[in-house]
């Protein structure tokens, strides 16, 4: 609890209110949402900004704002169960491979290979496409196909840590391999898997749009910001609002996901800086020095 | 007093051939990894439509309309070959991929394959214009940044590039439409037709790239201008500019081939959101619209095909990166 409260104060504090917004929503949006999301009024379709409907209405009269909260809930509640899901099966992929090594580790990595070597959109693509398009079938192709990266990341830091003289003092002392994974090489790659995942929820948040633009991921008339936007593209001149505003609040957040995760990389893991950071570190060090 | 330096010595270094004859043996090694993917590539395209849930022999006949009777879902099968093991019916596709037969779309009965020709060219100009717009947005926008480090340019770069990383791409298509389309009218938003026509989607497919190769070529440059080659030619009196176009920059080279080659991929996956966007029939609207109605045939030619050119891009930038670095030489000898 201390080790993630200091977390979040390297985080700074508009990143935290931002994330603390989103969370809120998740959990209490239906409760703040002036409207239903999809309660219809065609005698007030496509209403400007105003007193009644804070953000307008859309082609169908149904309330903005109300239908943004909600698109938030689905989104938001879409990331946190594809990252459970492929951050699980990715870490037992990932341990069994960096463990066991030999023919399991070669197998195991050549399909992380391929999965890393095209990109995640085709494969969820693909998937939806067999299994049809709908919000489960979203998230799980979503999953499978974000399990590879975890694997690989896993994969590495088990690796690095099998051969250290803390793990061998474990053999030594008898400790059984269940033992071994559980007690000291799961929580090490968790580390690392939670640091890796904060900072790629926004990637995800954008696989979920992205798929929901195209027709293959959220079905109408469950609000989503991907699906918002292609349903206001028709009205892109009279009303861009309808267009802008699930645009502007999609890009806010995956804005907010990137600097969260960056700075608890950066806070967790100086030793994984890229020259960009170390250079900006240098600075606020040399500043730090100055003052 | 300027000394001018020697002219450099073009002849090759004496462990040349020893070098060329391990990169040789580093190619093979990658190709033979390529070959492995790419056979996995085919696998996954195959098992992902073998896979399907329910009767494929039954959706085959229903999309074929009539009456779908149990006689003629068996004789589907039959035709389709469904009913061999599934190590017979991988065996016959790969042979019928090999020879250029990709079978038939099940939702227009076109031949896969000739469809696809005739959506390669929207494709391919996407990949072309998208690279050249991360070329010119990235290599400026990194050279400013350099020049005058932390100076205006490079503080709205750096802003630019961390937002436009989190812009969906069909958000920035649809505000490049709305302002360059329908607000001032100057370029066409719909359709492939002439080269006006392409600058809007190879922009909304090149500049988020673009803005991150600046920041990745600003970052190698000022890391190269710290070094003591460049403290020597600057103490020799020689321009920032010449110092930087000479010294410098063949130094990054190597690292804006990286980006860029592994920006075709990312551009290959943003034409799946641009070219419905634009209205362009490109393989990648090809794909999605498979996915939408389900045409199995189409989905796992296109699967493999995109796979298959992913795996071959990934290899060939490797090898070039590792021919122009002479800093990769060096390690594939070690």
């Amino acid at each position: 609890m201390k080790e993630f409260l200091s977390t979040l104060r390297a985080v700074g504090w508009p990143i935290n209110l931002l994330m603390a917004c989103f969370v809120f929503i998740a959990l209490f949006g239906s409760l703040i949402s002036p409207y239903d999301p999809n309660a219809q009024d065609l005698m007030r379709a496509t209403q400007g900004f105003g007193a009644d409907h804070w953000f307008g209405t859309d082609n169908l009269g149904r309330d903005t704002l109300s239908r943004l909260i909600a698109g938030a809930q689905t989104t938001l509640v879409g990331v946190t169960i594809i990252l459970l899901l492929a951050g699980t099966t990715g870490m037992i992929l990932g341990t069994i491979s960096g463990f066991f090594g030999g023919w399991i580790d070669e197998v195991i990595m050549r399909l992380v290979d391929f999965g890393l070597s095209v990109p995640s959109l085709f494969v969820a693509l693909a998937i939806v496409g067999v299994f049809g398009p709908s919000y489960w079938n979203m998230i799980i192709a979503l999953a499978i196909a974000w399990v590879p990266i975890y694997a690989r990341l896993t994969r590495g830091v088990v690796k690095a840590a099998v051969n250290q003289p803390y793990i061998e003092s474990l053999r030594v002392l008898g400790a059984s391999r269940t033992r071994i994974i559980v007690h000291h090489l799961i929580p090490v790659a968790l580390g690392q898997v939670l640091i890796y995942a904060s900072a790629d929820a926004g990637m995800l948040a954008l696989a979920i749009a992205n798929l929901s633009f195209l027709g293959l991921g959220v079905q109408p008339p469950l609000a989503e910001w991907g699906q918002m936007l292609v349903s206001g593209l028709p009205y892109l001149q009279e009303a861009p609002r309808l267009v802008i505003l699930p645009g502007v609040a999609l890009t806010i957040m995956v804005i907010g996901f990137n600097m969260f995760g960056e700075s608890i990389a950066l806070a967790k893991n100086p030793r994984a800086l890229s020259a960009g950071k170390l250079s900006l570190r240098r600075r606020q060090f040399l500043k730090e020095r100055a003052a | 007093m300027i000394v001018p330096r020697p002219a450099a010595s073009r002849a090759p270094p004496a462990f040349m051939s020893k070098v060329s004859h391990q990169m040789l043996k580093v190619a093979i090694n990658r190709g033979m990894s390529a070959a492995v993917l790419i056979v996995i590539a085919s696998v996954f395209s195959f098992i992902i439509i073998a896979a399907f849930p329910g009767n494929v022999a039954a959706l085959i006949a229903e999309l074929r309309g009539g009456f779908v009777s149990h006689e003629v879902v068996e004789k589907v099968a039959e035709e389709y070959g469904l009913n061999d093991p599934l190590p017979v019916r991988y065996l016959a596709w790969v042979g019928d991929v090999l020879q250029g037969d990709f079978g038939h779309s099940l939702r227009t009965g076109e031949e896969v394959a000739a469809a696809l020709g005739k959506r390669f060219e929207p494709t391919l100009v996407l990949i072309l214009g998208g690279t050249a717009v991360t070329l010119v947005v990235g290599v400026t926008l990194g050279f400013l940044g350099a020049m005058w480090p932390n100076g205006t340019v490079d503080r709205i770069v750096r802003t630019v590039a961390v937002v436009s990383v989190s812009i969906p791409k069909f958000f920035l298509a649809a505000m490049l439409i709305l302002s360059f389309g329908v607000m001032m009218n100057l370029l066409p938003t719909f359709g492939f037709r002439g080269p006006l026509s392409w600058i809007l989607p190879s922009i909304a497919v090149g500049l988020v790239p673009g803005a991150l190769l600046s920041r990745i070529a600003r970052v190698a440059l000022e890391e190269t201008m710290s070094r003591p080659y460049v403290v020597t030619a600057r103490s020799k009196g020689f321009g920032r500019q010449r110092i930087i176009f000479r010294d410098a920059l063949p130094n990054i080279v190597p690292v804006c081939l990286t980006a860029v080659g592994m920006n075709i991929a990312f551009i290959t996956q943003s034409s799946l959101i641009i070219e419905p966007i634009f209205s362009w029939q490109g393989v990648g609207a090809y794909f999605v619209e498979a996915a939408r109605f389900r045409d199995l045939p189409v989905l796992q030619s296109c699967l493999l095909l995109f796979s298959v050119f992913f795996i071959i891009v990934n290899l060939m930038v490797d090898l070039v990166v590792m021919m122009v670095d002479p800093l990769q030489r060096r390690a594939a000898r070690a």
